[in-house]
């Protein structure tokens, strides 16, 4: 069965919220907004969970319509396709900074002295086999892997919290919110990525009204991000050395508390947040395989997918310089970020109403006929 | 007599069969039966019934209603059956001048006792286990179930074998979609012979080249009656102690029927050590090599100071050394098996001493490498019917942990839990009642629920009635 069902849903949603946010979110955006990322963090996050009612509205007004056939019936089978094609075309991409910042993360704190695409391969592997199952089988990791990820959030908050002065964030936008503006929308392509549970449309068993709680899984998923990201800007907020100590978040967390004694567990823990990474990945890549079965052939899909892996791969050997690739990700691409992941859940809204206001009109020229 | 004779000329060897002829009554026959596979005794009966009947002629109609009645017969035209009975052993009465044959029961196989199967032993509940007598199996199965739904259904396979084999089910509780499946299943195997339960299973699981069972077994009639209560179909071949039951979810390797014999905190605490067992088996290794070549700095400084030392001066790097002392511990477990019982002692001497102890003395391995697969390997026997799959995952995992490390460890886990995720057996999802969630499944899950608590069927297995008892 090619579907999930609401706590299998509820569950992607909260994986889905903390996922990219982990490893190089928190670092780049203090290097953008000092202390004031805590504010920065707080904007994006809400303008996440407008997004995320935009998307449940859309997922409800679906019914039992896949994404194309909503977006079919409203603007016809040529802008569909485009559509589709184009927000495909962003989520190779997108997949692409996912596996920038595993490749940065992993490769710099764990395989320094390997080349870092080899590593890649596995997790490429992965994302390719996940296009090749149903729905439902991605619904079910979900339910096995969230409380993993959930404990081990709880761990690492837990060694860490009592040792952070949180008064160190004080005084929120003490210069101004400018630098916590600085620090929202270059870094779009680590948010906006509810977007991709438009992939469901018409594949949530039980759904309806209950969809809505959706809501509430992403707030306690950003919640956690917020309490994890406050921690670290409390207790590095003002270290001039995160900029030359390099990207990423285990670098810092290897001077926390007892890390001697009781060994490196937040590398296990941070392996164990990857899954979530995985997941969230794996439903960009099933909304690739997806929308090309939709909108050119279901048998070209898996191979578009498989395809989609070599460029990855590709891709992940040819543009090895990390920093310019985050450059290029915070002053180019926000801007496609932006337009892709805020503006299509609302033309798909839009193609919700209209589908629903054709539906009403049919049903009232059938009751005038009958009449 | 003409129908006899034809009998005897389709079979290559015809001395495998003695027949008898008979004038009893005005009536002229023949009966003819195997030398090998029948009761001697039974069949001098049978002659003995015929040769003393005192009736005015001898017909079909009065051997069944009149002279046979202390022998199970059957009276039958169809050639193919004539022949099938006499190869299983079935005597034939032919009388002259009239259509058919009594078929009569008179097989004698030598079967062993019942007794408790060697790979589920309790130590409370019931011990007795199936034999290789279908027959016999499917008396123990009546005696746990004493109720008019219990319905069997037989058919032979295998073109040269003629197995009997049995599908058996409750009516108006096992869902009939799953019975016409595994029928039809069953029905379209086109083989020359099926010697054993696993021939079956290969043609009823979803994925044949999987390395995990989709189909449950057990040799025990209590376990079997047990699982057809709760809506699943047992099936039973001739010439295997093993009955398969399904639908299947991966959660019933980790069940035992001691569970049920016990106290539920008890029971809990079992399984909750089985599976935690079962991780260790897969992960320990390979997590081992992860941490000893990527990550040694998440051990603990004083644990890592003692590893260190343990490995001193050993020459193999720790993925090379994990997979030899596991490939050391293969040799030793299947010689174990192998080897005839005069050896057995010494043998194991030789190979957990000379070769564990001598190889650490001798600087090869370190002993917690030793340490780390014997407990893996150990653990992984706590579920003796996944230790199969579990071997082979261990070494992959532990590969995997070599070469990637725990990031390795759990790309693997993901592709792995992916995979089962994906298994659906006879519509019942492999990994449930933890994915999809069921609550009401869990009552007897990781945690075993009190049989007072147990008022619903499992909603995994399709069934047609979901009540067990009345609360």
């Amino acid at each position: 069965m090619d579907k999930v069902n609401l706590r299998q849903f509820l569950c992607i949603t909260f994986l889905v919220a903390i996922a990219m946010k982990m490893f190089l979110l928190p670092v780049l955006m203090m290097r953008a907004s000092g202390r004031d990322s805590f504010l920065a963090m707080i904007f994006a996050l809400s303008a996440d969970l407008l997004l995320m009612l935009v998307v449940i509205i859309a997922l409800q007004l679906s019914g039992e319509k896949n994404v194309f056939e909503l977006l079919k019936n409203a603007f016809g089978s040529i802008v569909s396709r485009i559509l589709l094609l184009l927000v495909s075309a962003f989520y190779t991409f997108k997949l692409f900074v996912v596996l920038a910042d595993v490749r940065m993360f992993f490769s710099t704190s764990v395989y320094s002295s390997t080349m870092s695409p080899i590593h890649l391969l596995p997790f490429i592997a992965l994302l390719v086999y996940f296009a090749f199952k149903p729905f439902s089988a991605s619904g079910r990791l979900t339910e096995i892997i969230t409380p993993l990820v959930v404990v081990s959030m709880l761990l690492l908050c837990f060694m860490t919290l009592p040792e952070v002065d949180f008064t160190n964030i004080l005084p929120i936008a003490g210069e101004g919110l400018d630098k916590a503006v600085n620090g929202t929308y270059p870094f779009a392509l680590w948010f906006g990525d509810f977007t991709v549970l438009l992939a469901l449309c018409g594949k949530v068993k039980g759904g309806g009204g209950k969809l809505y709680f959706g809501l509430i899984s992403a707030f306690v998923g950003f919640a956690f991000m917020l309490l994890f990201s406050t921690t670290l800007f409390s207790a590095y907020g003002d270290m001039t050395e995160v900029l030359t100590y390099g990207h990423n978040i285990s670098n810092m967390t290897q001077y926390g508390a007892g890390s001697y004694k009781f060994g490196r567990i937040d590398l296990i823990i941070y392996t164990l947040w990857l899954s979530a990474v995985v997941l969230s990945a794996g439903i960009m890549t099933l909304f690739i395989c997806r929308s090309t079965e939709y909108t050119l052939s279901s048998k070209i899909g898996k191979w578009v997918t498989l395809g989609v892996g070599v460029l990855l791969f590709i891709m992940s050997i040819i543009f090895s310089e990390m920093n310019r690739v985050t450059e290029f990700m915070t002053t180019v691409m926000w801007l496609p970020a932006v337009i892709t992941q805020y503006c299509f859940p609302i033309i798909c809204l839009i193609a919700g109403i209209i589908n629903k206001f054709k539906e009403r009109r049919k049903c009232y020229d059938k009751a005038e006929q009958k009449a | 007599m003409e129908r006899v004779d034809e009998l005897l000329s389709k079979i290559e060897t015809p001395t495998l069969y003695a027949v008898s002829a008979f004038s009893s009554c005005g009536t002229e026959g023949k009966v003819i039966a195997s030398v090998d596979i029948t009761d001697a005794m039974a069949l001098r009966d049978l002659i003995r019934a015929i040769n003393t009947a005192d009736k005015n002629k001898l017909t079909y109609d009065v051997l069944e209603n009149e002279v046979l009645v202390s022998l199970e017969h059957k009276h039958v035209t169809d050639f193919s059956e004539q022949m099938t009975g006499l190869l299983s052993g079935d005597a034939l009465v032919f009388l002259d001048k009239q259509k058919g044959c009594m078929l009569v029961n008179v097989r004698k196989y030598e079967t062993r006792a019942v007794a408790e199967p060697p790979t589920s032993g309790v130590i409370k509940g019931p011990r007795e286990g199936f034999i290789e007598n279908i027959k016999t199996n499917l008396s123990l199965i009546e005696r746990k179930l004493r109720t008019e739904k219990l319905s069997i259904e037989r058919l032979k396979i295998g073109k040269q074998t003629g197995t009997d084999v049995a599908i058996v089910s409750i009516t108006g509780i096992t869902d009939s979609k799953v019975i016409e499946e595994v029928k039809q299943k069953l029905e379209s195997i086109d083989i020359d012979g099926v010697l054993d339960a696993h021939y079956v299973q290969t043609f009823l699981e979803p994925r044949p080249y999987s390395i995990f069972n989709q189909i449950g077994s057990c040799e025990k009639p209590d376990v079997a009656a047990a699982k057809l209560l709760e809506g699943r179909v047992a099936v039973l071949v001739d010439g295997s102690p093993i009955v398969l039951t399904l639908p299947f979810i991966c959660l019933e390797d980790v069940q035992s029927p001691e569970d049920y014999y016990e106290r539920s905190t008890f029971a809990s605490l079992l399984r909750v050590t089985r599976i935690v067992s079962l991780f260790l088996g897969i992960f320990l290794p390979g997590f081992y090599v992860a941490l000893e070549v990527y990550h040694f700095s998440a051990m603990p400084l004083q644990l890592l100071l003692t590893v260190m030392n343990a490995t001193k001066g050993v020459p193999f790097p720790p993925l090379a050394e994990i997979l030899f002392v596991m490939l050391l511990f293969e040799i030793i477990r299947e010689a174990g098996i192998r080897m005839p019982q005069a050896m057995g002692l010494a043998m194991s001497v030789v190979g957990a001493l000379v070769l564990g102890d001598t190889a650490v003395k001798a600087g090869f391995i370190g002993s917690p490498a030793v340490m780390i697969v014997a407990l893996s390997a150990i653990a992984t026997y706590t579920v003796p019917n996944a230790a199969g799959s579990s071997a082979l995952l261990r070494v992959l995992f532990t590969v995997i942990g070599g070469l990637l490390g725990i990031y390795g460890l759990l790309i693997c886990g993901m592709f792995l839990v992916l995979y089962l995720a994906g298994i659906n057996s006879y519509e019942t999802p492999y990994l449930a009642p933890y994915a999809p969630d069921i609550s009401r499944d869990k009552q007897d899950g990781l945690l075993k629920t009190p049989i007072v608590d147990v008022v619903r069927r499992p909603k995994s297995v399709p069934n047609v009635n979901g009540t067990r008892q009345k609360r």
